[in-house]
């Protein structure tokens, strides 16, 4: 087969992948220590293989701008050349779909899951798998909706949740295909490991205390899930002082911030109205957001 | 799993062929022996001699080339002058070099081609390619097995608390898909599923141990990667997908095996699938972070996991309160395969978490 314990992988000494580090003669146990030091550094210097954002969840506590966040997201990771697959996981709020230009209403995914659901046996499935009608299509980007809870007494809304997270845990990406998530706000969908499968936590927040206190709450729960990538999107800031103060805050709960939506007219209109993000400017800060993530930005 | 033989038993039959096929040896092969295994006057001088023939051990003697050009890059080439001092047409040697290759006894390198630099890499490399069988013959591969002496189970002592080592455990991954925590490092199909190249081929400890009895398929060697294209451009291997490799160790769920790879995060190499009957490094491998635990209350007492336990850390114990005897695992000695947990028929096995993510160095570090 090889060299078995090459820790670089490569299948023989003096392989292209080879550093001569020594391990695989060290006789000695300083040799081997000596080995040891010189695979630490070489794997610092080159970054290991770090996993290709697909799945994103975008959280914060409720009205920090998770969908607007969503939707400039959306817009950005297509300008970056990817298909994106939006999913609005929020059991309460509509408006996801009106911001990115959806005309009509998606079937609810949670349809799909339950107990007698066409998914609810299924170990994996992939955007072709899912039937007609639970995927609504504007320039390019794919929507589809978990559900809502709509009627009082309907009941609890775990069955909404856990499809949700069978959704993050089964979908197969294709290549260059990218998932992005509008959670639910706060920590409750974290409290039913909705995101476990997700590989990119993105935490909203804007300049307020509590929404900085459920920021660092959830960026400890992405970590005990075992998520490598978490970072936070400063929203709605409106000054530099504002900026400053908030980010002076977050650094206590050691979260990186990979970018800032500035508080935006145009950007508040159409979050108002409802209609597709109308602010170029905005877009672009998600693109730099975007960028800082793929530059494996993580905490 | 055909019938368990007695470990001891087969060794000393093993010793036995061995004495009977004595062959005497060339020189050049105790020379050639000395470079990777000193001192060794029976074993790995026979084996070299059965690698190569007289021709082709005067090439390796002589290798590497010092008068390759530099900047060649890796190949298996040889310079004229090479050739012209061994005395031999230089398309002869090439030929010769090109079937040491597939053999596993030479390698391209950067410095053009040279011999293994460890007995390990040449364990490694030169048990897989069957294409070879008839004419290294059963001896070759019982010289190898010999030297690993006699296959028993772990003892329950045989790993200190404080142990390292260079390979790991992975988990069979139906019995940890739902434990919340499980990290893609160990998450078989994860692992298989994030390579950019997988080749499966014979696996060379099998093939090394003529009486193995554990039943597991000769071909089922996964290699990953750079060690895939090697044995892709050898020809000892076939290219599969992820989900072909994943489809496979879904049946060897019948078998006792367990999974090892490096011991490290970044997997790089391959994952195994062994068993102690023909597998040494599953004797030091190191713990996964999981440890498996018994439900008394599920339990049938049907004893099956007692026998798939390749570690001895299972048996039948009376518990107090409960009638007849309930499995029990010490979670001391269990390494946290998997085993036991997906064969259990009703249900009474879980794993559980029991080890922080520092259990599993970055980078293969344990010095």
């Amino acid at each position: 087969m090889g060299l078995f314990h090459c820790p670089l992988g490569a299948p023989y000494y003096d392989d292209d992948a080879c550093i001569d580090c020594g391990l695989c003669y060290a006789k000695t146990h300083e040799e081997r220590v000596e080995a040891s030091r010189k695979i630490r550094e070489y794997l610092k210097a080159h970054a290991p293989r770090t996993s290709v954002v697909s799945k994103v969840a975008v959280c914060g506590k409720g009205g920090s701008g998770k969908t607007t966040a969503v939707a400039l997201l959306t817009l950005a990771f297509k300008e970056a050349g990817r298909r994106v697959i939006v999913i609005d996981a929020d059991e309460s709020n509509p408006g996801l779909g009106r911001m990115l230009g959806i005309k009509g209403e998606a079937k609810p995914l949670s349809d799909l899951f339950s107990d007698d659901g066409l998914f609810s046996e299924r170990e994996r499935f992939s955007m072709d798998d899912i039937p007609p009608g639970f995927v609504s299509a504007v320039d390019g980007v794919r929507f589809m909706a978990v559900g809502k809870i709509l009627d009082p007494f309907q009941g609890c809304a775990c069955s909404l949740a856990e499809s949700a997270r069978q959704v993050v845990e089964k979908l197969d990406l294709k290549e260059g295909e990218v998932l992005l998530l509008d959670m639910e706000a706060g920590v409750e969908s974290f409290g039913r490991g909705v995101e476990r499968h997700a590989d990119t936590i993105l935490i909203v927040v804007e300049p307020s205390f509590e929404s900085i206190v459920v920021a660092g709450r959830i960026a400890q729960m992405a970590q005990g899930m075992g998520i490598g990538r978490v970072g936070a999107v400063l929203n709605k800031v409106a000054s530099e002082a504002m900026a400053s103060r908030t980010l002076q805050e977050l650094e206590k709960t050691g979260l990186k911030v990979l970018g800032v939506i500035k508080y935006n007219q145009q950007l508040a209109g159409t979050a108002f109205e409802g209609t597709p993000v109308g602010s170029r400017a905005s877009v672009e800060e998600a693109g730099i957001i975007i960028t800082a993530l793929t530059r494996g930005g993580s905490s | 799993m055909t019938k368990q033989a007695d470990p001891f038993e087969v060794y000393a039959k093993l010793k036995a062929r061995i004495e009977e096929n004595k062959f005497p040896i060339e020189h050049i092969y105790f020379e050639l022996a000395n470079k990777i295994f000193p001192g060794d006057k029976e074993i790995m001088p026979r084996i070299m001699a059965r690698l190569a023939n007289a021709e082709q051990a005067k090439i390796v003697a002589a290798l590497p080339d010092p008068d390759l050009p530099a900047g060649s890059g890796k190949t298996l080439e040889v310079s004229d002058a090479f050739a012209a001092k061994l005395g031999m047409d230089k398309a002869v040697v090439t030929k010769h070099i090109r079937e040491l290759f597939k053999k596993g006894l030479v390698f391209p390198t950067r410095k053009g081609p040279n011999m293994a630099r460890t007995f390990l890499q040449l364990h490694d490399a030169a048990l897989g390619n069957p294409a070879y069988n008839e004419s290294l013959g059963r001896i070759y591969y019982d010289l190898w097995g010999f030297i690993e002496g006699p296959m028993n189970k772990p003892a329950p002592k045989d790993l200190r608390s404080d142990h390292t080592s260079e390979v790991r455990v992975v988990p069979r991954w139906p019995s940890v898909k739902d434990v919340p925590g499980v990290q893609a490092f160990e998450d078989a199909r994860a692992i298989l599923k994030s390579r950019d190249l997988i080749a499966l081929m014979r696996c060379g400890c099998k093939a090394s141990h003529t009486d193995r009895w554990c039943g597991i398929p000769d071909e089922s060697c996964i290699t990953l990667d750079r060690t895939a294209q090697y044995n892709l451009d050898r020809k000892t291997g076939r290219k599969i997908s992820a989900d072909e490799a994943i489809s496979i160790i879904e049946k060897y769920d019948r078998f006792p095996t367990v999974h090892l790879t490096v011991n490290q995060r970044e997997v790089t190499q391959l994952l195994c699938n062994c068993h102690y009957c023909c597998c040494l490094a599953i004797k030091f491998a190191q713990k996964s972070r999981f440890v498996c635990e018994v439900d008394t209350k599920k339990c049938k007492g049907c004893k099956v996991c007692v026998e798939r336990c390749q570690f001895q850390a299972t048996s039948m114990k009376k518990y107090d309160g409960i009638e007849g005897e309930k499995a029990f695992s010490d979670p001391e000695i269990c390494r946290g395969c998997g085993s036991c947990v997906i064969t259990c028929k009703s249900g009474a096995r879980t794993m559980k978490l029991v080890r922080p993510l520092e259990h599993v160095p970055e980078a293969l570090s344990i010095y």
